[in-house]
């Protein structure tokens, strides 16, 4: 089984995708907050280190409401086999490309 | 597939859904606007194949068109049990996340909006949902 993605922060997630790492990985926790903006997020994960996001069909999706932040845990970890990068746009599903208002501080632990 | 509607009551006035086989097929409009506090699954057909649960605010949801909300993934020989929390600007922390149009789901093979695949083995799913309680 892959091992816990390291504990990780960024302040600012947005319509570019950004790695998270390269290797296989499973996210057992995360926080999506979304309390800066005044519209609905969804915070996309693909299993690649060189996604597009708006193409790259996420692995997992998980929404955040507007002025509100998500938290997720995961007992035994959801896997990402290849990689883990991922971005925050304002459409749910694969599409859209849509950046938000204000970048979404992201948690992945 | 079987649904199972177990009425648990407060202090949570929550509904535990029980589908004993998830497919590609829609499970639409189980529920009205409410919060869905869990999700609790279990893969253990042996398959190698990944699944990929999807859930939809939304009445009347097409797999493979209809943009899921939320999606996890589920790997072969894979169950796992999922709390959902939100926390507002003060601080305050409440359980579950809100569906504000309606709860549907379905599972499929691909990932994202597209794919009617049929998972490859029987994917088993509790939710616990508390209908009407969206704040």
């Amino acid at each position: 089984m892959a091992t816990s993605a390291v504990p990780f922060l960024e302040k600012a997630v947005a319509d570019t995708s950004l790695v998270v790492t390269a290797a296989a990985t499973s996210v057992r926790q995360l926080r999506v907050d979304n309390r800066a903006n005044t519209h609905d997020s969804f915070w996309k994960g693909y299993n690649t280190a060189s996604a597009t996001v708006g193409t790259t069909d996420p692995n997992m999706i998980v929404p955040a409401k507007a002025g509100k932040a998500t938290i997720l845990h995961s007992m035994f970890g959801r896997a990402f086999g290849t990689a883990l990068s991922h971005g925050v746009v304002k459409t749910a599903g694969t599409p859209g490309t849509t950046a938000p208002d204000a970048g979404v501080p992201v948690q992945v632990n | 597939m079987a649904q199972t509607f177990t009425q648990i009551d407060n202090p949570f006035g929550a509904t535990l859904l029980v589908d004993d086989d998830v497919d590609e097929n829609a499970q639409n409009n189980k529920f009205g606007p409410g919060r869905l506090y869990n999700i609790t699954f279990r893969n253990n057909g042996g398959s190698a194949a990944a699944a990929h649960l999807k859930l939809y605010d939304d009445r009347t949801a097409a797999p493979g068109t209809t943009d899921p909300h939320l999606q996890l993934p589920i790997a072969a020989d894979d169950e796992d049990s999922v709390p959902l929390f939100e926390e507002d600007d003060a601080g305050n922390k409440v359980a579950g996340i809100p569906f504000v149009n309606g709860f549907s789901y379905a599972c499929v093979q691909e990932a994202g909006t597209p794919g009617t695949t049929a998972p490859a083995d029987v994917v088993e799913v509790a939710f616990l949902y508390a209908p009407d309680a969206v704040s």
